[in-house]
């Protein structure tokens, strides 16, 4: 046959898979996994929220202050912690760690357990002021000595919510559905 | 394909293999991860290629709200 | 609303009569052809693919196999999400994600910007202007929009350097008081060349040096300002001055060769743009007039524009003066005969009587509410007439302030004498770049190698650093402390991030070196400042105390300081002597008009991408400074877009292209300074230096004649996007004559509406929408340069520009219409219309592009495979594709400047104007989180907030109560391509001049 029908039928589809495969493979690899249900890593710092926010009643915003003003909530900077813990337990080897690195002026690498892709540009905001309580999304966190991540926070996740968000929303709430459009997420 | 010149098939398989190509390179590029984040070299002449530092300014005052 | 079924097509409302390109005026084959193609053949050249690396097929195989080995163990924790890092100290303004602003400020040559930067996470993203400024009101020049990849520049120095290896600060330090102390007690002088000096700290600090080192010797040089410009106005007024429009006064603005539209003077342009947006015929408007040789944007937005000689303005203006005194009777100034100036039309002008005495009329009769503005390319005598013409109308429209002497180049040139005789000890370099911008840089750079301590103080190493000893790097103006006066206000400059390198204000090192001499210095700038506005700026007395006193300041980035200045007085002694100079000034042949750079200024600015891709105002050239020719002159010596010529003149001779430009006077050839730099990737290699061109010691040293030109038989491709989108025969835009409004105002609108197989689409809650108010537009880019800060928007540089590839998301499309010598000009800010019937959105394969319920057009960048086919589709052409991975090998400095609220696209993926989308979503959460309803005007995308005249208007076309909505029902409004039923968003509001004669530039 004519060499160019060779290639065409043969080599080129050949060819094509095998990068096909290759991509897939290294991408299954090296991306991070999206749909971490029951990811519970273990901290530099082993933070109790269970602790804290469950037994000391502690509330989500004096630490993750930005829920409400930004698009993220943040996580606190050691100061926070410092702020009681400069007093409290300081026999604690894991306050002596984080006492260590405050003073250092070292970084504490915690492991991040909520992530969404680089593609979604989630609010807080919105949120929080609609009243939503963190646990719909982070679970019972004040019962979680190590933080785990109970929603697979996949976009299906998102718009379940948006298009039918009673059972989220506080009592009389005078919000029906949350965007349902592209550009609410995606810029 | 029995009307096409040799330069147009061959401008047409450079964009097909050129996609695949590049796309595998990435790949490669991730799988490595080697030092990617060392800055390029300014020119002329040698400097230690220093990261730039992100600091706050000191005295400065920002607009509130 | 009556719909009708066409049976055929429905024509145009106004006869399709403007033109883009010369071809397409004339329809030649090439147009055509040109014209088929939405993208030009080989989306991927086999020459864009990068180079392959050193590597041979059996290494590469061997990678291969081990790398996908190597992936299946570098990673095994597929789960982990990475890690999330917060401060070990929050400062307590920053709140991750939420953006701060900075009120600061910055200079360029002599002007001076009150800004307000965004910063995130602690470092500046965007620049605009300051809101608090009752002047600029939030706007500013684009140049300073752009300054921001400064800061991130990869090329700045990063540390000191001594004899070309890195260094201490204190050793470089020691090595120059060492010099300069030799220097004092040896009783030699000591050079310091710095630019304009706009600041009264810096300026007392200054002072100081001079008094702790007598035998200093001090220059400011601004290479963009010409000295005709500078002995003008020192002969008429004894002193520097600088001539502020205030152009709300002006009813009538006459123009010589003055490019003040141009986007250095937001204040200018939006004093000018307020007279021009009539809702109603017969309110007032303005009239420009433009005299001038080469079609600047100034002049694209005139009125009345006649193509003269540059050389001819000086005695045009001389003739203005006199026949204003004898035919209208105004007053001259005491001191000031012109009986030796001829009146009328002076000879070799080629102006018609009728235009003459309609010109003098317009001026006479507006009185103080006319001005004359001159270009600072333009002879001492120029400037003088100038000066003499608006002292003769007493105009309120301009504010005369003092201003610091600047050097001229025969001062400058003495100097260079002087470092060649061995004359001084040091030299100290600072803001300046003599050995690129001097026009006899070869006699600089040998006189300053006879200097023994050549000190260099500025950002990233460039022509003269190459030959200084010591080079101090200093910070970027968003690092640094500086104030600056501003007429009666004194403006502030405070750093928006720490410094990012080992470098140091330039202020600082010049403290360094007072301590160094003896004197009681301060550690730092800041403190400096602080002490100087304590003494003199501090309202003595006052209940507030100073540190209270002095965060307010730095907040709002201004206080009032006294009153402005005192206007100089007129003194006309050497008028006379000017006016005969000024008729005596002939051009024998072809004269060649230089002027500074439109991106590039002085040649400041030809490292940045943003500026060197933003297509000129009116030529809409990129990165190439080409030669312009009138079309009479081109046909004359048989030259066509892109032919290259040799230019040779006293010992220069310089290889360019040219580009044909409509409005070109004929015998004019203009080209612009700032390009053909030798240092700096981005700059290097990018059009021929035009600064060994200029004459020093001449009357008018950007005026030049006496040069060959001579074709060389070669061609270039220009990377030029005028040519890049086409009418078609298409009507697109719309201008109208006064007379014109009046009559077809009621004609104007269309009152059927294309019938459509669509449903109608709902927005419930808002629907965002545009009027673009092309009366207002000046065609300046500074849109175009504030979305692209905002939007993360890819250079991709001349070889892609080429090819039709830049990625503003908003651009400007220029339009002429009438004769090729004089053209009438409009421009158009073209961006994604935001159609509700949108033709990209139903043929994408993937669904990434759809609209939403308030109207925008989405698009999904993640969902997009790059069939194009939405582009294709569009009838404006405004979605742009990246062809290429133009932003993903970008490492940091360089995408420290990214906004995160916006993605950065990688190759494959279509991108275009979102309405600022995030701003939009960002000010409905934050009314929603305050629980009030947003405020019209509240949510501003970045070219509306960037305009200098106010153009574009953005808002809910739900809300009949909105600028927009009021605005969109303007009689003057349309849509454009409205027949092709695809209902766009947004509303062009018709061009209007205001001509003295009907029938257009045919008529005279």
């Amino acid at each position: 046959m004519h060499p160019l029908d060779r290639a065409t039928r043969f080599v080129l589809p050949v060819g094509a898979l095998a990068v096909l495969f290759t991509v897939l493979t290294v991408g299954w690899f090296t991306q991070p996994d999206r749909f971490a249900k029951g990811y519970a890593p273990q901290q530099p710092i082993p933070f109790s929220h269970q602790l804290h926010a469950g037994v000391m009643k502690m509330q989500c915003l004096y630490c993750h202050s930005g829920a409400t003003r930004s698009r993220s909530a943040g996580v606190p900077s050691a100061e926070v912690c410092m702020g009681c813990h400069r007093v409290t337990r300081t026999d604690s080897p894991a306050i002596q760690k984080l006492t260590r690195l405050y003073n250092a002026g070292q970084p504490i690498l915690w492991k991040r357990v909520h992530t969404l892709p680089d593609h979604v540009y989630f609010d807080h905001r919105p949120h929080v002021n609609a009243g939503i309580a963190c646990q719909t999304c982070h679970g019972q966190v004040q019962d979680m000595p190590v933080v785990t991540r109970v929603m697979g926070m996949r976009m299906g996740n998102c718009l379940g919510c948006h298009r039918d968000p009673h059972a989220a929303l506080p009592k009389g709430s005078p919000i029906t559905r949350g965007p349902e459009y592209c550009s609410a997420c995606h810029r | 394909m029995g009307t096409l010149n040799r330069r147009e098939i061959l401008g047409r398989l450079t964009a097909l293999v050129a996609g695949p190509l590049l796309l595998s390179r990435k790949a490669l590029g991730l799988a490595l991860q080697t030092g990617r984040s060392a800055p390029p070299e300014a020119s002329p002449g040698v400097q230690p290629p220093r990261r730039p530092t992100l600091a706050p300014p000191s005295h400065s005052v920002p607009r509130r709200g | 609303m009556k719909t009708r079924i066409p049976d055929t097509p429905e024509p145009p409302v106004m006869p399709p009569r403007h033109w883009r390109t010369l071809d397409e005026r004339v329809e030649t084959p090439e147009a055509r052809r040109a014209a088929h193609d939405e993208f030009l053949p080989g989306a991927v050249d086999i020459a864009d693919l990068p180079a392959p690396s050193e590597l041979s097929r059996r290494g590469f195989l061997g990678i291969l196999g081990g790398a996908a080995a190597l992936a299946a163990t570098v990673a095994c924790d597929r789960t982990a999400q990475g890690t999330i890092v917060p401060y070990t100290r929050r400062p307590l303004e920053v709140i991750p994600g939420v953006a701060n602003y900075y009120a600061s400020a910055t200079s360029e040559g002599r002007r001076v910007y009150s800004l307000l930067v965004k910063t995130r996470e602690g470092r500046p993203i965007h620049i605009t202007g300051n809101d608090e400024h009752p002047g600029f009101k939030g706007k500013t020049s684009l140049r300073v929009v752009a300054d921001i990849l400064r800061l991130y520049d990869p090329e700045r120095l990063r540390g000191p350097k001594a004899d070309g290896r890195p260094a201490a600060w204190p050793e470089v330090d020691r090595r120059l008081v060492a010099a300069l102390a030799d220097a004092k007690t040896a009783g030699k002088p000591v050079l310091l060349l710095t630019g304009a000096v706009a600041s009264p700290t810096r300026r007392a600090l200054l002072a100081d040096l001079k008094a702790a080192l007598p035998t200093l010797e001090h220059l400011a040089w601004e290479p963009a300002i010409g000295d005709g410009a500078l002995e003008g106005a020192r002969a008429v007024f004894g002193t520097d001055v600088v001539a502020v429009p205030r152009l709300e006064h002006a009813k009538v603005i006459l123009a010589l060769a003055s490019d003040f539209l141009n986007g250095e003077d937001p204040e200018a342009m939006a004093a000018f743009a307020s007279q021009r947006r009539l809702s109603q015929p017969g309110q007032p408007m303005n009239r420009l007039w433009v005299l001038e040789g080469a079609l600047s944007l100034t002049g694209s937005n005139a009125d009345e524009r006649i193509p003269l000689r540059p050389t001819q303005l000086a005695a045009v203006a001389f003739a203005l003066a006199k026949d204003l005194h004898t035919r209208h009777g105004l007053a001259l100034p005491a001191g000031v005969d012109l009986s030796a100036v001829p009146g009328g039309v002076p000879p070799g002008v080629d102006l018609p009587g009728e235009t003459w005495s309609r010109l003098l009329a317009d001026l006479a009769s507006a009185g103080s509410g006319a001005v004359v503005l001159c270009g600072s390319s333009l002879s001492g005598e120029a400037h003088q007439a100038t000066h003499l013409l608006n002292a003769m109308l007493g105009s309120r429209a301009q504010e005369l302030r003092p201003a610091d002497a600047l050097a001229t180049l025969p001062e400058l040139t003495a100097a260079v004498q002087g470092m060649a005789a061995g004359r001084y000890a040091a030299a100290i370099l600072w803001e300046v770049n003599p050995a690129y911008a001097f026009p006899a840089a070869q006699a600089w750079k040998e006189a300053l190698a006879k200097v023994p301590c050549r000190a260099w103080i500025g950002l990233a190493e460039d022509e003269t650093a190459a030959q200084c000893s010591l080079l101090l790097p200093e910070h970027h103006w968003l690092e640094a402390w500086n104030d600056y006066e501003d007429g009666s206000l004194a403006v502030l400059q405070q750093p928006t991030i720490g410094a990012l390198y080992d470098t140091r204000q330039g202020e600082d090192t010049l403290l360094a070196l007072l301590r160094g001499l003896g004197a009681a210095a301060p550690g730092d700038y800041h403190t400096y400042l602080k002490a100087r506005w304590q003494r003199t700026v501090y309202p003595s007395g006052s209940p507030v105390p100073f540190e209270r006193y002095f965060e307010v300041a730095l907040h709002d980035g201004l206080v009032q300081d006294g009153q402005a200045p005192a206007a100089p007085a007129f003194k006309g002694a050497g008028l006379t002597d000017a006016a005969r100079q000024a008729f005596a000034a002939t051009a024998d042949g072809m004269e060649l008009f230089l002027h500074p750079g439109f991106a590039t200024l002085d040649g400041r600015h030809a490292g940045n991408g943003w500026l060197q891709e933003t297509p000129d105002p009116v030529t809409k050239m990129t990165w190439d400074n080409p030669l312009l020719l009138s079309v009479a002159d081109a046909q004359r010596l048989h030259l066509r877009d892109g032919d290259e010529v040799e230019l040779a003149l006293a010992g220069t001779t310089l290889r360019l292209p040219v580009v044909l430009q409509p409005g070109q006077a004929a015998g004019v050839v203009s080209l612009a300074l700032g390009y053909g730099r030798s240092t700096g990737e981005v700059a290097t290699g990018k059009g021929v230096n035009a600064f060994p061109l200029v004459a020093a010691g001449s009357p008018a040293p950007f005026l030049r004649s006496g040069f060959r030109l001579q074709a060389t038989g070669e061609s270039r491709t220009l990377s030029r996007t005028q040519a890049h989108h086409r009418l078609d025969g298409r009507d697109i835009v719309r201008t109208f004559s006064l007379a014109e409004y009046a009559q077809e105002a009621k004609a104007f609108t269309k009152d059927a509406e294309p019938v459509s197989l669509y449903p109608d689409q709902r927005f419930p809650n808002h629907k965002w929408g545009m009027v673009i108010d092309l009366s207002a537009c000046v065609g300046c880019a500074g849109c175009s340069v504030s979305c692209q800060s905002e939007n993360n928007i890819a250079v991709v540089g001349p070889e892609q520009v080429a090819k039709g590839r830049e990625m503003h998301w908003i651009r400007l499309d220029t339009y002429y219409e009438g004769p090729v010598d004089n053209p009438t000009v409009v421009h158009q800010p073209m961006l994604c219309q935001q159609c509700d019937d949108a033709p990209c959105e139903n043929v994408c394969p993937v669904n990434a592009t759809n609209h939403s319920p308030e109207g925008l057009n989405q698009m999904v960048y993640n969902r997009c495979v790059g069939t194009r086919y939405c582009a294709n589709n569009c009838p404006y052409k405004v979605r742009r594709f990246n062809f290429l991975d133009f932003m993903s090998d970008k490492t940091e400095p360089e995408s420290l400047v990214y906004n995160p609220e916006v993605t950065v696209r990688p190759r494959g993926v279509m991108e275009k104007c979102t309405f600022c989308v995030q701003r939009i979503e960002d000010g409905k959460i934050r009314a929603m989180g305050e629980g009030r309803p947003l405020r019209d005007g509240e949510i501003t995308p970045a070219c509306v907030a960037a305009c200098p005249a106010e153009a574009i208007v953005f808002g809910d076309l739900k809300d009949p109560h909105s600028q927009v909505s009021r605005l969109a029902a303007s009689n003057r409004g349309f849509k454009v391509l409205e027949e092709l039923g695809v209902k766009p968003a947004i509303t062009y509001l018709a061009d209007l001049k205001n001509p003295a004669f009907e029938g257009g530039r045919d008529a005279k």
